[in-house]
């Protein structure tokens, strides 16, 4: 209790003290809602990038069906576009060969 | 794992599935549809884009040229059995074994010679450029393997000439 009586002198030492501490700086408008906006953006991100959050986003995708359904038949006109190709080409060199056959026989080439 | 891989994986297997199922179902109807054709001239027609009128001009001159080529062919068949008959009667290469390689030979210069006389006359009843392409294509395929092959021995034996 004998440390709370100040003196005179202390008082107006106090007082002074009081008067140079620099005064806190404002803080802007709505400080704290944007700094909890920022960690959950910054959570949000980190989630996204990684490759898990990618893989699910795209299985998500892929079972719409819409996408579903055009990748089915896109796979299904190409599937049978190339094999009509290779068809083609293996016909051309048998067609080839017979035509070779009957002009240029083996045993005159 | 993961939903999502599962779900990933199943699509990749799916989608291999379904590719593969169309690739045989393309390459089957293909050769279906190609397979009716037994024409010996479909080829020329497939490559060369022939028309009707020559086609038709081709296939006078193919049937013209087939009996030319047959009897070639049964000549010399008959000169071959005749050298077999000779190589198996003895051991060594005889006067009348080295005869008939030369008849065989000769028989096969002069099938060679009609064949390119066949060729160049396709040609000609074909458009200019498709002409050009089906001789050298032929020359190619009829003559270009003896070339191969005589160019390859000729390589190989080179360095031995050169020890002489």
């Amino acid at each position: 209790m004998k440390n709370e009586i100040l003196e005179p002198d202390e008082a107006k030492l106090t007082a002074l003290l009081h008067e140079c501490r620099p005064a806190a700086p404002s803080l802007p408008p709505r400080f704290e809602h944007a700094v909890w906006r920022r960690i959950e953006r910054a959570e949000a991100g980190s989630h996204a990038g990684s490759w898990l959050g990618w893989t699910d986003r795209l299985a998500d995708w892929l079972l719409r069906p819409r996408w579903a359904l055009i990748g089915i038949a896109a796979l299904f006109l190409m599937g049978v576009v190339a094999g009509a190709l290779s068809a083609t080409t293996a016909a051309k060199a048998t067609a080839r060969e017979r035509y070779l056959a009957v002009v240029a026989p083996n045993q005159v080439r | 794992m993961r939903r999502s891989m599962f779900i990933l994986l199943a699509v990749v297997l799916a989608s291999a599935a379904i590719f593969l199922a169309s690739f045989w179902l393309g390459g089957h109807l293909c050769r279906a549809q190609l397979a009716r054709n037994i024409d010996d001239l479909h080829w020329l027609r497939l490559e060369f884009r022939l028309s009707d009128a020559e086609l038709a001009r081709i296939r006078q001159l193919h049937e013209n040229y087939l009996p030319k080529c047959r009897s070639y062919c049964e000549q010399i068949a008959v000169k071959k059995r005749e050298l077999h008959v000779l190589l198996n009667s003895g051991t060594n290469v005889s006067e009348k074994v080295e005869q008939k390689l030369g008849e065989i030979a000769a028989l096969r210069a002069q099938c060679q010679a009609e064949m390119l006389r066949h060729f160049t006359e396709v040609s000609r009843a074909m458009p200019p450029e498709q002409g050009r392409r089906y001789l050298a294509e032929m020359r190619r395929l009829t003559l270009g393997f003896h070339e191969q092959i005589e160019e390859s021995m000729s390589h190989l034996s080179a360095p031995e000439h050169g020890h002489h």
